[in-house]
This record gives structure tokens, C-alpha cells and sequence, in this order.
């Protein structure tokens, strides 16, 4: 590492807009450090979660620039994009994160089918892809093994979602970021999840931004955003 | 790509009951097409080999197809005998190695009577070189003896011993008939999936005897003795026509040509495959459409294929999502679903081959003893590669369908998925 690690995200004046829709997203500038916990919130419709898809580089922004951990997102070929997206980030949805017809240890170990560089590091940590995700997966409160090789839909929603954190989590990405993980669990739940989630987060030096309305979990973060505060697009005069 | 091939099926082996249900369908509708193929080839070999071991067919002049008609499938008449003495001539040629010949005219309830001679059981050849064998009893001696066709057996459930009364000539409702000279049979042939099998054979000598007391289709006087028919010759003043077999296959062509430039009597000689290939190319549409509604039930099958992932693509934009999110490209999406057709199409295609072959294992023996239809359980031949291949390329380029379509689902819904 150099002594001054970039960003893992950068976006430097983004902006977004639907097909045929008013401006949605205009960021002047924001920064997520190495391993930074960020709570990331706002009202419904504000844009959080086509935030995540232009920083994942499946939406792509009308201006602006997106750098994932020093490379750039934005301007890049749907290729690069979707190969950055692989190597640096993880993801974690509301609901509906696992495939059924994969055994659980089959889903955690899913982004290092796509992602040589996630693969050698799971490898180079743990020695074998399994073992990687049975080491994530006991760590996150997992670790029977008749649990791990079921069916994922076999599982309650909160075990599900700690599933979907150990698969973003598996091959330490620079960077995870989680959309509402915790809505379908209840507040014991959340907060376990959490706790759960900081200390592999911490474990594997991945930065994480965590999207919610949900404000009581906010004491939790070290670092609060607003995005109607970032996003000069959702100001009543810009609208 | 093994990554995606064993998301393709673990995909589809979530989904099995639908998945087994369309390779079935594939499965039958392959079956179908690989049997109609099947069944084309033997039964287009089995017709131009109807007559093999014969180099020759002589007969009065006639087109050739008319000729084959009359003299291979007993179908219609001639117009015209061939002399006893043009018969002699071209028998005692000395290229000529052996001589059959055919007398037609006479019928036994609906099938042709055959006069020829021993000559018949010992040289006709048919489907590639098979010689005549006996299911039952010997070759005629005796004046009145019979040897009948395997399917004459079975329809009118005669066996050896029986006694049969020739009709005087080739309609169902003769009535003329020469019951003053029974025949007894003594030869019951095996089934030879030919006209052989609907013939009734007796001997020259003996359709020269039944008419000895006929003139002009009906019978004047007693039934000759035993006394005047030892003395009378019965050597025939012509036949219908007759099979040549030369001493060298080079010879035949020369044969042919003096037959053909004899010039006592006008007379032709055919080339039997040649004459054959003609009148199946005649026949060949029928075979052809049967080939087109297999090839349709093929279509149809794809469809059905078609259909039943189609009609995935909605629950499993979820299942893209998430592929997205986790890093898959939208190709990858593409060729999940490329490789998912393509699963359901070789396994429909190979489990199609096994049913055939299974349903040729118990169907062969039957076809071959009813019908005298040789069916060969095995490998598919090359047409039948050819037309697995087509239907392997009906099936991937279906697949392209839903495939594209998922591709541009998934550019377009990215990780999220709006419902
Ligand atoms: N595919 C789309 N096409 C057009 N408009 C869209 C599309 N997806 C989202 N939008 C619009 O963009 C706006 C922001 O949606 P987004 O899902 O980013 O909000 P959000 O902040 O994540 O809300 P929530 O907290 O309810 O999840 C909404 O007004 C929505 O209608
Ligand atoms: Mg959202």
C-alpha cells in the first residue's frame, strides 16, 4: 500500500438523469476512504439506488466522473465497467439476494466466478474458494455445516442476508455497498447484522457504504451523508 | 465458461419438471424424424434391391418401368410374349450364365400365378444378395406341384398339403376357373419383403397343362389324362419375359444390345436398378413429404422448447440481477441462456436416439416378419448425422431468442429489477 491510499470512491461533479426525466443526481463531489463506514440516507425516490447502479456501471452518468479504487468507472467501455464492478465492489440488496439453485457456500463464492483478481485473493487468504466462504460464513454466525450446503432459499430472510454479506465480502473488495440489507429484519436483527457486518468489513479492509432510511441505526456509522445534502439535483430550486 | 455451464444447470435442474417435460418433447419429436429417415432409407434400399443378382429383364419391347411393373411387381400385363424361341436364343448365348423365366396371366384368389422354372428358387436374389429360402416344404418337381409366397401363406393360411385351384386369368372375381387340375402345395417361402411374397409358382409345364384343353378364355372338353399329358410336349410357344444372369457382369451391356437390335421379334432388355431407380424417383414424393411432416413435428418440438424458456424470463430477472450485481456480463447472461437451450436440445436429441433405438429393438423383429421391412438397429447413418445436425442448429438458434432477449433485459435492469 502507498502512504497515501486513494479513495476507493471518488465522484467529481455526476450527474444523472432517466431517459426523459428532470436531473436526478447532480454530486458535486464525494469521497469514501479505505475502509470508511459511510450511513448513506434520504427520503424514498431521492436517487440512493441509482447511485448504486452508476457506481456499479450498470447505469452510466450524463456528465461527471466515478473512480472505483483509482480507476475510473465513468467514460469507461460497458466491459471495464463490468469488470471493475466485479473486481471492487460487492453488493448487498433488500431482499432477494441469493440464487436459489445454488447450496449456500455456492452463492458466497459466486463473485470469484467472475473476478480473477476477487478469486486469487480468496485463494491467496484462505486457500480454497470453500474454505473462504465457510471462514466468512462462520464469522457472520453461519457456521453449521448442514446450513451451509442447503438449498439458499432454504434459509430465514436475516440468515439470507448475512449470506448476501459474506458473498460481497468474499475476496476483499476495496469497496461494499448495501441497499437497505436490513429492512426485513427486525431492530435485534439489524443491529446484530451490523455488528456483524463492521467487524468482517474491518477484517477484509473493505470501505462500506450503507444505504437506509432507517435512522436509528445511524449512531452506528462513524460517518453520516444526506444525499439531498450531496445532490444539488434534489433541491426544491434545482427541481 | 464452466462457471456458466454449471449455472446453466443447476439452473435448469431447479426447474427440472418443465426441463424434462420439453427434452421429452424434443426427445419424440427427434424419434419421429430419425425413424421416418430410417425407414425411408431402408425402405428406398429394400425397393431397388427388389431384384438384385439379375443383370438383366427381357421382354417384349415396353418401357422399361412398364416392363419392371409387369415382370418384378406383377402389376399390370404385357403387351406382348416373348417366343420360346427367342427365349432359347438368348438362353443358350454363351455369355449367358443362367436364365428365369416368368410366365404371367393366371391368379389364385387375387394373387399372381407364376410359371417358371427350378431356376427361380436356385438364382433370384433379392435386398443385396438374400436367395429365396424355405419356410416350409421343397421346390416343385411334380406337374402340379405349388411353391407360394409367404404372405399368400399367412393371408389365405395355407400350408403344405393344401390343394389350390388356379383361376383362369387376373380379376378378383374369375369365375372361370381350371378346378379340373388342382394344385397341391409343397413349398411355403420365407418373407422376403417383395412381390415374391404375394405369388403363387407353379411350373411352365404345368400352365401349359391347365390349358391345354382352353382356347380363347374358356374351357372346351375333358381335363387331359396322365396318359396324354406324358405324351403331349409342353414346352410354351412363348413366355411373358425373363431374367438374365451373364457369366461376367462385363458381358452385360453386350447382351443388352443384341436383345435390344433382335430382329425375328421386337424385344427389350432392362437394367434392373436402373429401371428401379426410375420408378421409385416416380414414387420418391410421398417419402419426401413424410420427411417434410417429420421435419415440421422437429419445428414444432423447438417451439415448444422455445416457449417453456420464454416463459422463464420474467421470474428470473431476479436471477440476472443478481448475476449483475456479482460481476456477470450482460453476455454472460446471453450465454446462460444460450446454454440452457442448448442443454434441453442435445439432451432431447440424444434421449430421441434412444428411443429409437429402443423402439427398433422391439418394433424390427415384427416389422421385418409382418411386413418384410428390414430395420437395422445402430448407429445413424450419414443422412441421419446430417439431419441431428440440422435439428442441433434449429434448436441453438432458437435459443438465440430468449437469450437475446435476456441480454437486453439485463443491459437495460442492471442490478435492479423493477416489477
Ligand atoms: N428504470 C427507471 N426508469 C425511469 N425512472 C426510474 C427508474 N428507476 C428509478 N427511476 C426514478 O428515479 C427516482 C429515484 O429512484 P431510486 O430507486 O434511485 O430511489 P431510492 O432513493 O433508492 O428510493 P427508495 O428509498 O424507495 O429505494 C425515482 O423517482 C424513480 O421513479
Ligand atoms: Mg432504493
Amino acid at each position: 500500500m502507498t502512504a497515501t491510499p486513494p479513495p476507493v470512491l471518488r465522484l467529481d461533479g455526476l450527474r444523472f438523469a432517466w431517459p426523459g426525466g428532470p436531473p436526478l443526481i447532480d454530486i458535486g463531489g464525494f469521497e469514501v476512504g479505505a475502509g470508511e463506514r459511510v450511513f448513506l440516507h434520504g427520503p424514498s425516490g431521492c436517487g440512493k439506488s441509482t447511485l448504486l447502479n452508476l457506481v456499479a456501471g450498470t447505469l452510466a452518468p450524463q456528465a461527471g466522473r466515478i473512480e472505483v479504487a483509482g480507476e475510473a468507472v465513468s467514460g469507461a467501455s460497458e466491459r471495464v465497467r463490468d469488470r471493475l464492478r466485479a473486481d471492487h465492489v460487492g453488493f448487498v440488496f433488500q431482499m432477494f439476494n441469493l440464487l436459489p439453485y445454488l447450496s449456500v457456500v455456492d452463492n458466497v463464492v459466486l463473485p470469484c466466478r467472475f473476478s480473477a483478481r476477487r478469486r486469487q485473493r480468496a485463494l491467496a487468504r484462505d486457500g480454497s474458494l470453500e474454505a473462504g466462504a465457510k471462514r466468512l460464513l462462520a464469522a457472520l454466525g453461519l457456521g453449521d455445516a448442514a446450513l451451509q450446503a442447503r438449498a439458499a432459499t432454504g434459509l430465514s430472510v436475516g440468515q439470507q442476508q448475512r449470506v448476501a454479506a459474506a458473498r460481497a465480502l468474499i475476496g476483499a473488495p476495496e469497496l461494499v455497498m448495501a441497499d437497505e440489507p436490513t429492512s426485513a429484519l427486525d431492530h435485534d436483527a439489524r443491529e446484530g447484522f451490523l455488528q456483524l457486518l463492521f467487524a468482517e468489513c474491518a477484517q477484509a479492509g473493505s470501505a462500506l457504504v450503507f444505504v437506509s432510511h432507517d435512522h436509528t441505526l445511524r449512531p452506528l456509522f462513524e460517518r453520516h451523508q444526506d444525499l439531498r445534502a450531496l445532490n444539488r439535483a434534489a433541491r426544491p430550486e434545482a427541481a | 465458461m464452466r462457471a456458466l455451464l454449471r449455472l446453466a444447470w443447476l439452473s435448469l435442474a431447479n426447474r427440472r419438471f418443465t426441463a424434462l417435460l420439453t427434452i421429452a418433447t424434443i426427445a419424440i419429436s427427434v424419434m419421429l424424424l430419425l425413424g421416418v429417415e430410417r425407414l425411408r432409407q431402408e425402405a428406398r434400399e429394400g425397393f431397388l434391391r427388389t431384384v438384385s443378382g439379375t443383370d438383366l429383364i427381357v421382354g417384349a419391347r415396353a418401357n422399361p418401368v412398364q416392363l419392371l411393373l409387369y415382370s418384378v411387381f406383377r402389376l399390370g400385363d404385357a403387351t406382348n410374349n416373348v417366343s420360346w424361341q427367342s427365349y432359347r436364343m438368348v438362353a443358350d448365348d454363351p455369355r449367358v450364365a443362367w436364365t428365369i423365366p416368368l410366365s404371367l396371366g393366371d391368379s389364385h384368389r387375387g394373387y399372381r400365378v407364376l410359371g417358371t422354372s427350378g431356376a427361380y428358387f436356385e438364382h433370384l436374389r433379392y435386398a443385396g444378395g438374400r436367395g429365396l429360402s424355405f419356410a416350409a416344404g421343397a421346390p416343385f418337381e411334380g406337374l402340379y406341384d405349388a411353391v407360394i409366397g409367404a404372405e399368400v401363406a399367412r393371408a389365405l393360411r395355407y400350408s403344405v398339403g393344401d390343394r389350390i385351384v388356379v383361376a383362369h386369368g387376373t380379376g378378383r372375381a374369375t369365375l372361370a376357373e381350371h378346378d379340373d387340375q388342382p394344385f397341391t402345395v409343397v413349398g411355403i417361402l420365407e418373407r422376403t419383403g417383395t412381390p415374391v411374397d404375394q405369388t403363387v409358382h407353379v411350373s411352365l409345364e404345368a400352365l401349359e397343362a391347365i390349358h391345354k384343353n382352353w382356347r380363347f378364355g374358356t374351357r372346351i372338353g375333358e381335363a387331359p389324362t396322365a396318359e396324354q399329358l406324358a405324351a403331349a410336349d409342353l414346352t410354351p410357344r412363348s413366355i411373358t419375359a425373363f431374367y438374365v444372369g451373364v457369366e461376367r457382369k462385363l458381358a452385360t451391356f453386350a447382351v443388352q444390345r443384341m436383345v435390344n437390335e433382335y430382329r425375328a421379334e421386337p424385344l427389350s432388355a432392362i437394367l434392373p436398378g436402373v429401371a428401379l431407380q426410375q420408378l421409385w424417383n416416380l414414387l420418391g414424393g410421398v417419402e419426401r413429404a413424410l420427411l417434410a411432416t417429420a421435419a415440421c413435428v422437429v419445428l414444432a418440438g423447438l417451439l415448444g422448447m422455445l416457449t417453456a424458456v420464454l416463459a422463464t424470463l420474467n421470474e428470473r430477472r431476479r436471477e440476472m440481477a443478481i448475476l449483475r450485481s456479482v460481476g456477470a456480463r450482460p453476455s454472460h447472461v446471453l450465454w446462460l441462456l444460450l446454454l440452457e437451450s442448448a442443454f434441453l436440445t442435445v439432451l432431447g436429441v440424444l434421449a430421441g436416439m434412444l428411443l429409437l433405438q429402443a423402439g427398433l429393438l422391439v418394433a424390427a423383429p415384427l416389422l421385418e416378419s409382418r411386413f418384410g421391412v428390414f430395420l437395422s438397429v445402430g448407429w445413424p447413418s450419414a443422412p441421419e448425422w446430417r439431419l441431428l445436425g440440422l435439428v442441433l442448429g434449429a434448436g441453438f438458434a432458437v435459443g438465440l431468442v430468449p437469450a437475446f432477449l435476456a441480454y437486453r433485459r439485463s443491459v437495460a435492469d442492471g442490478m435492479t429489477v423493477r416489477t
